[in-house]
């Protein structure tokens, strides 16, 4: 027998009150791994959203909040386009509009010669003509789950179109949506000559951070230029909501956990005091007594880190089957998110551990051994 | 006869902020090897003179040097001093109910890591620490290096010492059978057997023993006093055993009698001062 086998036969012997405890505290973990991995997936979209394609970069508006709410006013894109080292600037309106059976629909206005700055590949049909005002490309995603194909019509914002075409750029949240021409988009939804982006490619040769920075001193404080997806976190706080969220959810699973333990441990030597005093006065140090309690303590939050992530996971993927979120919604299970949950949990253990074990630390063994 | 393993000097230990006095100027020799019994009614200080011996408690006055100690100095909880030399054993066993007697026994050898080793045979290092060859081709013998085996190796090879140990000592005490029973699963006097075991496991110098048999049968105390005094014997240890039962004192070389915390017979060796 091992220390740590002693630590492991110790939680055994109080199966309920263990299991108990490893539920409360996997509960607190599952919800931070369930949330954390949506908001992940749904930050990666994002991300794709801007930079797919073959764009060298993109620019949106300062201090947007989210990127579908970033406004661009579409004068900008001709004065960007005349620059003597931009090959080619198209612009994009991203916005959710409604469609039968899912409110958040994402609808990205765009001309057919941007097609292939976006990233943009027909699968089937034909592109839209640019002035069309009923005609519809629909993404691969939505076209299966609604089982549509060209030809068909559907409603958007309450305005029928017709499918001439599936198109399929690789990204998520874009297949699983539909693209319209850009004026009827923008007339769609009331935004006359705005844009949520601006997709720039520059001459071979140019350097493409020299361009950027021109953007950024010509437009300052009104537009940014992003490039990747570290800049995207940093100037686009989209999903601070949900990212706070998460962190408001780890800090309450900290605290309830922290107490759960501490009342499972209190009780625990409560009850084994005089099962201390034998330790204490057989050899046991005063550090090897806390080691063990707090050894019981840690052990708890591994195994609920162990159990809530695998219960996370299967939240997660439980909610990307729900036919609302169908499409927009796919969890990404980022490192270190496994190793937030984990810290989260061993904390946890330490901090519901360390007052119990201070405590049977300080049994006196001749006292212990009087106790009944 | 051999030298003192205990001297006592007008012990003093009060209880209650010094208005029960337990022990009341209490001087003593036991001699190494020595089986001892510490006899005196309910409440005579009996325990509470264990209790100093083992270093569970300390004296409030006087002098009390045990193995080679002084218990009275220092501010350490002297756990490591309970590891190395004493054994306790208690009136009920004290077992852990949930681990198997073998596990028990174990016990004390997981109070401190790597596991405490034995005390006959180790002066200094840690005997698996302590120059451990490697096989010829891996230590370059020859030019004058020693190899170690690794930490981690030498806590293992503590670890199976331990356990090598512990099963030898249950076998001795007749539980070689039930090594993998737990607590509830023995009989009374199987239970302080292995408590029994449990004591001997660190190969202690003295064995502190508070009534082991005042929960047995007639039969089982016979045993389990038997079984004390082969294992004194055998081992060399020095046995002090706590009893208010004359018939169970009658058994030892030497009766103190202790009474309202003062020894009233047999308090020095013969050839003491």
């Amino acid at each position: 027998m091992s220390f740590i086998s002693l630590i492991l036969k110790n939680l055994w012997r109080q199966k309920i009150r263990s299991v108990l405890a490893i539920a409360g505290i996997s509960l607190g973990i599952a919800t931070i791994i369930a949330l954390g991995s949506i908001a992940n997936g749904m930050e990666r979209n994002l991300i794709a959203t801007l930079r797919s394609g073959k764009a060298d970069f993109s620019i949106g508006q300062a201090h947007a909040p989210m990127i579908v709410l970033s406004s661009v006013p579409e004068a900008r894109l001709y004065e960007i386009a005349r620059w003597p080292e931009v090959k080619q600037a198209v612009g994009a309106l991203v916005t959710f509009a409604s469609f039968p059976g899912n409110p958040y629909f994402l609808t990205i206005g765009i001309e057919p010669e941007a097609f292939e700055l976006g990233g943009v590949t027909l699968l089937e049909g034909r592109a839209f003509s640019k002035y069309a005002n009923d005609e519809v490309l629909l993404g691969k995603i939505a076209a299966n789950t609604l089982q549509v194909k060209p030809g068909d019509t559907v409603e958007i914002d309450l305005k029928r179109f017709r499918v001439v075409g599936i198109y399929e750029t690789g990204n998520l949240l874009e297949d699983g949506g539909a693209l319209l021409p850009l004026r009827t988009l923008q007339s769609l939804k009331n935004r006359p000559s705005e844009l949520t982006v601006i997709l720039v490619r520059v001459h071979e040769g140019v350097s493409v951070e020299e361009v950027m920075a021109q953007v950024e001193r010509e437009y300052q404080g009104s537009l940014i230029t992003l490039r990747s997806a570290e800049e995207f976190n940093k100037n686009y706080q989209s999903l601070s909501l949900v990212r706070a969220g998460s962190w408001l959810i780890s800090l309450l699973a900290l605290v309830i956990g922290g107490i759960g333990v501490m009342n499972t441990m209190i009780m625990s030597v409560f009850e084994r005091t005089r099962e201390i005093g034998i330790l204490r006065a057989v050899g046991w140090r005063r550090t090897r007594v806390l080691q063990l309690i707090l050894g019981e303590a840690l052990s708890l939050g591994m195994i609920a880190a162990f159990v809530g992530t695998i219960m996370g996971w299967g939240v997660a993927r439980l909610v990307t089957l729900l036919p609302q979120v169908r499409g927009l919604i796919s969890p990404a299970y980022a490192p270190e998110l496994f190793v937030h949950a984990l810290l989260i949990a061993l904390g946890v253990g330490l901090l519901g551990g360390l007052y119990p074990a201070y405590r049977a630390s300080q049994i006196s063994p001749q006292e212990a051994l009087r106790y009944e | 006869m051999s030298e003192p393993i205990v001297i006592a000097r007008d012990l003093v230990k009060t209880y209650e902020n010094g208005r029960t006095r337990a022990l009341d100027g209490v001087s003593l020799e036991i001699s190494q090897g020595e089986f001892v019994a510490i006899c005196g009614p309910s409440g005579s200080g009996k325990s509470t003179l264990l209790n100093l011996i083992g270093a569970l408690d300390k004296p409030d006055s006087g002098e009390l040097w045990v193995a080679g100690e002084d218990l009275t100095q220092g501010r350490g909880d002297f756990a490591d001093f309970r590891a190395r030399k004493v054994g306790f054993i208690f009136q009920l066993h004290n077992l852990i109910p949930s681990l198997t007697a073998l596990e028990n026994v174990l016990i004390p050898t997981l109070g401190t890591s790597p596991p405490a080793p034995p005390r006959r045979g180790t002066s200094g290092p840690h005997p698996a620490l302590e120059g451990t060859p490697l096989p010829s081709s891996q230590t370059g013998e020859g030019l004058g290096v020693r190899a170690y085996l690794p930490l981690r190796e030498a806590g293992k090879r503590v670890r199976s010492d331990a356990q090598a140990r512990a099963r030898e000592l249950l076998e001795r005490v007749g539980l070689g059978d039930k090594a993998h029973r737990r607590p509830p699963e023995l009989s009374g006097g199987e239970r302080q057997r292995v408590a029994v075991a449990r004591a001997l496991v660190n190969d202690p110098q003295i064995v502190l023993a508070d009534e082991p048999t005042g929960s047995l049968d007639s039969k089982n105390e016979r045993q389990v006093l038997d079984l004390l005094r082969e294992l004194q014997a055998e081992r060399g240890v020095t046995l002090i055993l706590v009893t208010h039962d004359p018939r169970v004192a009658q058994r030892a070389d030497r009766v103190l009698e202790i009474f309202d915390g003062r020894i009233v017979a047999g308090a020095y060796l013969l050839n003491g001062s």
